[in-house]
């Protein structure tokens, strides 16, 4: 069974026919090969996968196409504008956050939406945040460093 | 996963009907964290999934100091914790949602979504039967209303007949003068499952006790209220040596299993040990 | 001591903006025209003769394209054993143990046509323990295995028996560990391609891609020039692809060349878990002889590792174990016996640390524990007992750089060890272990060699393009080698470009295992561009009529020491080197090969590594009586790396391993059912640390400064996990008086500890 639904992935609207069974993930990465977004788990459970749906952070593997029918989507390759990268992304280089790079996307993009609701983040809130993106090679504190420089550079301070 | 059809009902009715013409094969779906989960693994297999959030009526969270809280079937948790009636109101109702899955999921997941899929172990119940909460039912036939404690059947199953769907879920206004505590025992901070949950509220009168609940989670096929536990209480002083002897009482209406989380033997203890620390934070 | 402008400093990553973008490729984000999906039939039985295998009804569902059995992949493979065909043909051995293969459009109808295949098995008694397989009379479950011991790895050095006699005192005790998985964050995968030349390329996902590629040449009979192995971005590698050892590997090629279209497999995460190797299980016996001194006069380690059906690195997972525990303490009588054994279950193989910190537990668990009966301080013990630069160890091991004391001592200070054992909080306590690990390694008997390879070329522009044939899996090693090559050439970062992965490019090597990228790697690179910088030198002192030996480099200006104003750009050198009669290139090349030396077949002794990386690792932790449950305060982690050429890098790296030692040591196993199946192969009961787990972490970099390496560096990676387990599990000791001899520490464990000492004290 399919349907046709209307995705706004990173400001670009896409008009697709697609399988009820489809989720959002698989039309991102397959369809669109968008593959900045991430499968590590494809079970809601590892967070590489996230997107944000209206400002929201999901996994993309658990949302089905029909539920983001004409919703805002913003994958890890929207962030960066003209050539510059994001604040967030420019933070997680310069504080050593990115190992293997694997959890990179959706780690940033769980960021982006939790500093776009509570601009300074404790330590507690920041780890609240990023609770459900598994990490394997970072051990999380460069990554919580990197949260907390992109929320002062954010604030314009 | 397998394929299957959405169903875009705009009304409930329209939903209960297309429940009942799928004769079981189909399921009602809102955030669909557990319910994709199952189809992605074949664990359930099912012809079409009638989507909720295509109904315009089915309401968000309201609350008013007459009628209490009430919570829409699509409210999910990241509204429930954004909720200014759940957290000057329903603590305890709060600190379930904030311990509940991840970031991800919370924006997504719904709370009745969460008792329906009928986890003994989940976060949901536990305030809900603490506060004695009712659940809303749709059917074909019509509607009805049960206390949340009836909707599970056993592990993941519910009371709900094939062409029900849960639309709403009422706590009755905030019990005045009543003390909470919620304490779970996982393995982890976050994505967990509770190894054991247990949950208080309870009413004191010149000192003493005078209404005590006491629920449990993860610790029998279903959450329940721990009665004899109850009981027991009001029957006896409330001091520290009592505490220890309802908690072992409470250990008694348990039927714990042995799996991946625990051995049956150690959530016995952690029983004892949660009831314990549970009771002592709300006395008196 | 001449100025660093690269090396040392906290340079990021030269690969973190691709990966911050989205832009960075991974291999399981390929995809291909034309491409056909893989997928292999797993036996349902743990050991079971193959009576017959019926892929007709297969064949025929729409869709499908090949169908295989064990006849078309007919190539024995394995690490150091060959002991494993892709699809088996005459029995398997484990649940899980491929039988047949198909490609097909898409994934669901590849599942399908599984379905469709019918295997008739005939079931074999089957055996799950280690100590019961090596019994007589147990199952044989690889022909001329008796008693399924496939190695029997040992250490005899000096007397251990007269040691024990020659003790006040001599302990013996059991330990155990779990099996752990490397929950890689990109699951295995592999593309392969032919064309009608006759040229097969693989994508994979490989830490050593110029080795699979001699592995899939030997397979397959075709050249090594006409196989083009391709590793892209790695997300994650931690061992578990070491070499091109999988079934998967294979098949996808054979069903490519069939098909005649690229083949993709790709493993779902349930399948990652189980069947893409682990860290074994080891069952170990530790006796030591100690005087009242406490000096250590000897030890006796036995280890039965529970290898699972096939060997793959278990055999030198063995052996690793027994090595390092010979390294670490300066006792001369030595003895281990490993046996490496074959129970029909999954199988093992590298992981992070390859048998360290297993040994490890084992022996800084009892040492722990003898500290203990012994009422003397472990942080005294351990120093007493420690090696020391300068010291040849019981294992061989010559050690030219030794920071063991340094980093006890960083570690007892940062987590205030005298104050807080002097002063104890209820249900606190403190633990400290220590650990050696080698940076690279000849220990595969028959190959004395260690090896990397770099190549590099200078451009018009003065720009470098690098070649290493180590492989980046988010280690950071692109970025140390950059840096050592921008430190050696006097070229900035920015102008350098490392590239790694493709055999067609990159120069052979071991690739990215046991720690050594950045110094056998990192030498690589310093030689291949210290010829660089000599022929620069060389041609601009023709051009400047000045001897080289009075130039120098800095950044990517050539000037004269003794007048610095007068220079030129190595572009203009470059240029000035290439365009003219007899003009050359400034092209350089090394292959590195560190200075180690293969174990005595006898004794097992050798200087079998370059140098070694030693750690330690104190743990504050708060233990809740009443539940068992552990709040992990502090870990301080301190690790003598030689020298740190990326500090930022280097903290990262321990951080990491601390995650996943804490991982190791508290909550991560792999629970099989009573067949092998693997209950919990998802990750919400796999459990590892999430954010909000992980306690403040502390790092001690130790510079040493080893003699051989690039700026004196170590090896990093695989010392960061080590002594994690061992730290805590005297932490909690210390914390609630319970010794938990078997990983993981669990609060189920320590709450029934508990229980059971209250009831003996109450009895006694």
């Amino acid at each position: 069974m399919k349907k046709t639904v209307k995705l706004v992935i990173n400001g670009e609207t896409h008009i697709l026919e697609v399988e009820h069974r489809r989720t959002l993930l698989e039309v991102i990465r397959d369809d669109l090969r968008l593959t900045g977004t991430k499968k590590m788990c494809g079970q809601g459970e590892c967070g590489s996968c996230t997107v944000l749906m209206d400002g929201l952070a999901v996994n993309a593997c658990l949302v089905l196409a029909l539920d983001a029918d004409g919703k805002r989507i913003e994958t890890i390759e929207g962030l960066a504008q003209d050539g510059k990268l994001h604040p967030i992304q420019e933070a997680f280089i310069e504080k050593g956050a990115i190992q293997c790079g694997f959890c990179a996307p959706g780690m940033i993009l769980t960021t982006k939406a939790l500093l776009a609701k509570n601009p300074s983040p404790t330590e507690v809130e920041i780890k609240t945040a990023i609770a459900g993106n598994f990490c394997r090679c970072t051990g999380y504190a460069r990554i919580v460093d990197a949260i907390q420089s992109a929320a002062v550079r954010l604030r314009g301070e | 996963m397998k394929e299957f059809e959405m169903i875009e009902p705009r009304t409930r009715e329209e939903a209960c009907q297309w429940l009942d013409r799928f004769k079981g094969k189909a399921r009602p779906y809102a955030g669909g964290t557990d319910l994709l989960v199952e189809l992605k693994a074949g664990r359930v297999k099912l012809d079409a999934l009638v989507n909720l959030k295509s109904i315009r009526d089915l309401g968000k969270i309201r609350f008013s100091a007459k009628n209490g809280l009430a919570v829409g079937a699509l409210a999910t948790w990241t509204e429930l914790l954004e909720s200014e009636a759940v957290s000057s109101h329903y603590p305890l109702l709060r600190k379930a949602c904030e311990s509940m899955g991840s970031l991800q999921i919370r924006n997504v997941a719904t709370l009745a979504g969460n008792i329906c899929h009928a986890s003994p172990a989940a976060n949901g119940p536990i305030p809900l039967l603490l506060h004695e909460a009712v659940c809303l039912i749709q059917g074909i036939n019509g509607a009805r209303i049960i206390p949340v404690g009836k909707l599970f059947a056993g592990v993941q199953k519910n009371t709900l007949k094939h062409d029900e769907i849960v639309t709403e879920i009422r706590l009755p206004p905030p019990p005045a003068g009543a003390k909470g505590s919620f304490h779970k025992f996982a393995h982890r901070k976050a994505m967990e499952l509770p190894v054991v949950a247990v949950g208080a509220l309870c009413w004191t009168l010149n000192g003493a006790w005078s209404e005590v609940r006491l629920a449990l989670g993860a610790v029998a096929k279903k959450p329940f209220r721990a009665q004899k536990t109850e009981k027991f209480l009001m029957k006896n002083k409330s001091d520290e040596k009592t505490l220890r002897l309802a908690a072992e009482v409470a250990a008694g209406e348990c039927a714990p299993i042995t799996d991946l989380r625990a051995s049956k033997e150690y959530r016995l203890e952690l029983v004892k040990e949660l009831v314990f620390r549970t009771l002592k934070e709300s006395l008196p | 001591m001449e100025e660093l402008f690269f090396v040392g400093k906290d340079i990021p990553r030269v690969d973190a903006r691709t990966k911050a973008t989205g832009e960075a490729i991974y291999t399981v984000d390929l995809a291909f025209p034309n491409m056909l999906w893989g997928q292999m039939l797993r036996s349902p039985h743990p050991h079971a003769k193959i009576l017959n295998i019926d892929t007709s009804r297969a064949e025929r569902l729409s869709g499908v394209k090949v169908v295989i059995t064990g006849r078309e992949t007919p190539f024995v493979f394995g690490v150091s054993h060959m002991d494993q065909t892709p699809l088996q043909t005459e029995k398997v051995r484990y649940v899980g143990d491929p039988v047949a293969a198909v490609a097909a459009v898409d994934l669901d109808t590849a599942e399908e046509a599984l379905s469709l295949i019918k295997v008739d098995y005939e079931p074999l008694p089957a055996v799950f323990d280690p100590e019961e397989a090596m019994k007589e009379g147990a199952p044989i479950i690889h022909e001329g295995k008796l008693r399924n011991i496939a190695a029997n790895p040992i250490y005899n050095i000096g007397d251990v028996e007269a040691a024990f006699k020659e003790a006040d005192d001599v302990f013996e005790d059991r330990f155990e560990t779990q099996r752990v998985a490397h929950v890689c964050p990109e699951p295995h995968n592999c593309v392969a391609v032919w064309d009608h030349s006759g040229k097969l390329t693989f994508y994979y996902c490989s830490q050593m891609p110029s080795v699979s590629r001699v592995q899939l040449s030997k397979a397959f009979g075709i050249p090594e020039s006409k196989i083009r192995v391709v590793t892209n971005n790695v997300g994650g590698g931690f061992g578990s692809r070491a070499t091109s050892k999988f079934p998967m590997d294979f098949v996808a090629i054979v069903l490519a060349k069939k098909s005649g279209r690229p083949v993709k497999i790709e493993c779902t995460r349930a399948e990652e878990f189980i069947w893409t190797t682990f860290r074994h299980k080891f069952i170990m016996t530790v006796k030591t002889g100690i005087k009242k001194d406490g000096t250590i006069t000897g030890r006796h380690i036995t280890n039965i590792c529970d290898n699972g059906a096939y060997c793959d690195y278990g055999p030198v997972v063995t052996n690793v174990g027994g090595a390092m525990q010979g390294t670490l303490y300066r006792f001369m009588n030595y003895r281990y016996d490993g046996y490496t054994v074959y129970t029909n279950l999954p199988y093992g193989g590298a992981m992070r640390g390859i048998g360290n910190p297993q040994v490890h537990f084992a022996g800084e668990a009892q040492l722990n524990m003898i500290a203990h009966r012994l009422g003397m301080d472990p942080l005294e013990l351990r120093l007493k007992n420690a090696v020391r630069t300068g010291d040849e160890t019981a294992s061989g091991a010559v050690l030219k750089s030794c920071g063991l004391t340094e980093c006890l001592e960083g570690v007892a200070n940062k987590i205030g060890w005298k104050g807080k054992r002097a002063n104890p909080k209820p249900n606190r306590g403190v633990g400290i272990a220590c650990g050696v690990h080698f940076t690279g390694v000849r220990l595969s008997p028959g190959i004395d060699a260690d090896f990397a390879g770099a190549t590099m070329v200078v451009n018009d522009d003065g720009s470098v393009n690098l070649a290493t044939s180590c492989v980046d899996i988010g280690s950071g090693s692109s970025t140390a080698l950059t840096q050592i090559a921008a430190e050696t050439l006097g070229i900035e970062m920015e102008k350098i470009n490392t590239i790694f992965g493709d055999t067609e490019t990159c120069p052979m090597g071991w690739g990215s295992r046991a720690s050594r990228n950045t110094a056998i790697g990192g030498m690589a690179v310093k030689k291949a561009a210290e010829d660089a910088r000599a022929q620069i030198l060389k041609a601009a002192g023709e051009k400047m009529e000045v001897h080289p030996d009075d130039l120098g480099i800095r950044n990517s200006t050539v000037f004269v020491k003794s007048a610095p104003s007068r220079s030129m750009s190595v572009a203009d050198v470059v240029r000035f080197n290439r365009y003219r009669k007899n003009g050359q290139a400034v092209m350089a090349k090394a292959h590195w090969d560190a200075p180690s030396t293969l174990a005595d077949k006898v004794t097992g002794r050798g200087n079998f590594s370059m140098a070694f990386s030693f750690g330690a690792k104190a743990i504050e932790v708060e233990v809740d009586p009443g539940t068992g449950q552990m709040n992990i305060i502090e870990v301080a982690a301190a690790q003598d790396l030689g020298k740190a050429i990326n500090p930022l890098g280097a903290i990262g790296q321990i951080e990491g391993g601390v995650h996943m030692g804490l991982g190791f040591a508290m909550s991560e196993e792999i629970v099989l059912d009573e067949v092998g199946r693997m209950r919990n192969n998802y990750l919400l009961d796999y459990r590892m640390p999430t954010a909000l787990d992980m306690p403040p972490v502390s790092s001690i970099l130790v510079e040493t400064d080893d003699p051989i390496g690039p700026f004196g560096a170590k090896g990093v990676g695989e010392m960061a996990i080590i002594s994690t387990p061992d730290a805590l599990m005297a932490a909690v000791y210390d914390a609630v008086g319970v010794w938990i001899p078997d990983l993981p520490i669990t609060p189920e464990k320590i709450l029934l500890a508990l229980k059971k000492k209250k009831a003996a004290e109450k009895a006694g």
